[in-house]
């Protein structure tokens, strides 16, 4: 008996905050074609997963949350895998970042067009706890843990 | 293997997870084990909340004594001789079992087969 009350699917997507914005600090030549490829690129942040990456402050000596990178790799079984690190430093030029109530996701270049419409998610279970990709429009199918996907080509 | 041995062996780490997790849920007696035909390599397995003990369910204790993990009969033949584990890190933690009678697994090592 997990704790999932039935409005709770409704509030957990209206919640969620479209962040899509490309780093800013981008050179004037470079900008203008990221900007094309980021267009319409938009990539949601889940509360659980803000919560999880605030959480995660308190294990470091600087005390500031880390920021999540999200790569899409290829492996596993349906493959493309989607992996994720905890980052210190700050974002490369040409990655997508995601901000969203002082919290950072990178996505990098290549990985962001796979991501597009996609929901960063927390998951907590009994069985296991972790980052996760949820409701990624790229992918035709899904492998049964979530890690991998097939790409929509 | 002799009847006296546990079916299944639970680390200090799972077992301390559990209690945490448990805490939440006072009326629990445990957790229950079972498998599901899921996932790319057949088998994966399921853990649930528990409230009471179900006929013919085994009972395995945890190596220190403190948490009760309840095997479905069905996944029985297949976890025999497992060890429960709980590995945590920064971007996952979740409980992983080391299964002898495993012959394969997934890349993700969410399941199994036999």
């Amino acid at each position: 008996a997990y704790v999932t009350g039935g409005a709770t699917l409704w509030t957990r997507f209206s919640r969620q905050l479209t962040v899509g914005s490309v780093a800013t600090q981008q050179a004037a030549a470079a900008a203008a074609e990221t900007t094309k490829r980021s267009e319409g690129l938009s990539i949601s942040v889940t509360d659980k997963c803000v919560n999880r990456l605030r959480a995660l402050a308190a294990r470091h000596s600087s005390g500031t949350p880390p920021a999540l990178r999200v790569t899409v790799n290829s492996g596993g079984c349906a493959g493309f895998q989607y992996e994720f690190n905890l980052e210190r430093a700050e974002p490369n030029a040409d990655d997508l970042v995601l901000e969203r109530s002082g919290i950072r996701v990178y996505v990098d270049a290549v990985s962001a067009p796979l991501l597009s419409g996609a929901i960063i998610d927390y998951e907590e279970e009994l069985i296991r706890s972790a980052f996760k990709v949820e409701a990624n429009p790229n992918a035709e199918a899904n492998c049964s843990c979530g890690t991998s996907f097939a790409p929509r080509l | 293997m002799s009847r006296q041995r546990a079916a299944m062996v639970i680390t200090e780490a799972a077992s301390r997870r559990l209690r945490e997790l448990l805490a939440r849920y006072p009326d629990c007696y445990g957790v229950r084990l079972s498998l599901r035909q899921r996932g790319c390599n057949g088998l994966s397995y399921q853990l649930d909340y528990a409230r009471d003990r179900r006929r013919f369910e085994e009972e395995v204790t945890s190596t220190d004594g403190k948490v009760k993990v309840l095997i479905d009969p069905r996944a029985m033949l297949h976890v025999v001789g497992t060890e429960m584990d709980y590995v945590e890190n920064e971007v996952a933690s979740e409980f992983v079992f080391r299964n002898p009678n495993a012959k394969g697994t997934c890349g993700c090592g969410e399941s199994f087969n036999v």
